[in-house]
């Protein structure tokens, strides 16, 4: 009797995320702005499949991508991406003011030195250029849900070997580590604050499905409670400096 | 989200946080044995003043602790600790098996390489040797409660330089909850046990400490009913053979 139930589950579980997929990707293509002449950056890009969307979208063919796991970034420099394989927790390999769109999709999750990225993407975008994040919601109500069972949510991982503390049950087999798992975990107003403090304006933030419900209800709930969507995506422009070069950036109103 | 009084929500945060910290050190120090020849060693010693509670209560005069900030370390050792400068993200400059008992209070939430952190400490224990570990809860009520409200929990920290997205707006990072580096991971009950276990220990005891809201002997009877939904989580692990 076992296997019946778990199937459906799988098949379920399956169904939410593609529609969680189609969700996240209908959201960023929703941001860009087409610009043939853009020069655009996605870290952590992959095996470059939605980069060449994203790029296709905003009408441009100057790409680079950046990737940590020799095997995507191999996949994507075969299909015409420009990749450096290198690590997003130091220093970006760019020059200052070198692209016009930087995207970083559920990448800033995995990293230990989050502002240096933060800061290293304002860096690197040129004024008046944009950036586009995506990242797991710590405040998705499926997350709550585990710690009211007081499970670890999938997503806040504590291990790059193994899942522990979840409740992962017939849905393991869609889950994998692979590279450095997950750290640090956001909620829209924390990605909000930190992409104001790091000198990034026009911060819009949105909330990006709404497990496990199908597309048309989780793109109305995830809009009217954007606090608990599955997913976040922001997007923030790097405006004109407001203070001498040089000088830390301040906090700004919460 | 301005409170009516100004300061009052982190006054208040202070009294739980000052209240929790008593209710843990006291868990920690109800679970060392007592060994007077035991070789102990505190990770993230800080300025050895826990750590002298502790090796006291074990009863042993060879204290070892290890910590990353300078100042600390300085004031570790005017205790008397044999103190080592070092980062808890690398391997510990220790050989195989050189402890009987080892604690990380309020540490491992503060790491990114929680595995390395964890084999480090199993291969520096002795066989039979034993290691407490303590961290905020990721699941604890008041956890919960600000995720409710769409809040970031204090706790899970994402940026080392402003704590951003709580119900504290504006703060820089609380210098008496958070310390630099600020958090990178945070555990519930059942997957700091599941991670130590992960790595060849086997738990002896997985408890919480102190329950939100709940002053003093209150919160010691419903965090001993419902652990996993306490403030703090405290794990006692073994190296068997």
């Amino acid at each position: 009797m076992r296997p019946q139930p778990s199937r459906v589950v799988r098949a379920m579980f399956g169904y939410s995320v593609n529609q969680l997929d189609l969700e996240k990707r209908e959201d960023i293509l929703s941001l860009v702005e087409p610009d043939p002449n853009a020069r655009m950056l996605d870290c952590g890009c992959g095996d470059g499949s939605f980069t060449l969307e994203v790029a296709r979208r905003i009408g441009t063919s100057n790409i680079q991508g950046i990737e940590i796991l020799t095997e995507y970034a191999a996949q994507a420099s075969s299909r015409g991406i420009s990749v450096s394989h290198c690590d997003l927790n130091v220093t970006l390999p760019f020059r200052d003011e070198s692209f016009d769109v930087v995207l970083a999709l559920h990448v800033i999750e995995h990293l230990h030195a989050t502002d240096l990225l933060l800061k290293e993407v304002r860096r690197i975008l040129r004024v008046g250029g944009y950036a586009i994040f995506q990242t797991p919601n710590l405040a998705a109500w499926h997350n709550v849900a585990y710690l009211l069972f007081g499970k670890q949510p999938v997503e806040a991982q504590v291990s790059d070997e193994v899942i522990v503390g979840s409740w992962t049950g017939p849905v393991a087999a869609c889950l994998s580590l692979e590279g450095p798992a997950h750290r640090r975990n956001f909620t829209s107003g924390a990605l909000r604050e930190l992409l104001r403090f790091h000198g990034f304006t026009s911060v819009r933030v949105l909330g990006t499905g709404f497990l496990p419900l199908p597309r048309p209800l989780a793109r109305v709930l995830s809009r009217v409670d954007r606090w608990h969507a599955t997913n976040i995506t922001a997007k923030a422009r790097k405006g004109k400096p407001a203070r001498p070069a040089g000088d830390e950036p301040g906090p700004q109103g919460a | 989200m301005t409170s009516p009084i100004p300061g009052l929500g982190k006054r208040l945060l202070k009294f739980w946080s000052d209240g929790a910290e008593v209710e843990y050190q006291g868990g920690v120090l109800k679970l060392l044995e007592h060994h007077p020849t035991a070789r102990f060693l505190d990770c993230g010693c800080g300025d050895g003043e826990f750590a002298q509670a502790m090796a006291e209560k074990i009863g042993t005069a060879d204290v070892n602790g290890i910590d990353v900030v300078t100042e600390k370390i300085e004031a570790s050792g005017r205790r008397g600790i044999k103190v080592f400068q070092g980062d808890l993200n690398r391997k510990l400059p220790f050989p195989d098996a050189s402890f009987d008992a080892i604690t990380a209070v309020q540490v491992i939430e503060h790491l990114t390489n929680t595995d390395l952190f964890v084999c480090e400490l199993y291969r520096i224990l002795r066989t039979g040797g034993y290691a407490i570990v303590v961290t905020p809860n990721l699941a604890s009520i008041h956890n919960i409660m600000y995720l409710f409200l769409g809040k970031q929990p204090v706790t899970a920290s994402v940026s080392d330089e402003f704590l951003v997205g709580t119900c504290y707006p504006g703060e820089k990072v609380l210098d008496a909850v958070h310390k630099q580096p600020s958090h990178q991971r945070v555990f519930t009950l059942g997957a700091l046990k599941g991670l130590l276990e992960h790595h060849g220990f086997e738990v002896e005891k997985a408890m919480g400490t102190s329950f939100f809201p709940l002053p003093g002997s209150l919160a010691r009877v419903a965090a001993r009913v419902d652990g996993r939904h306490a403030i703090h989580l405290l794990v006692k692990a073994r190296k068997h053979r």
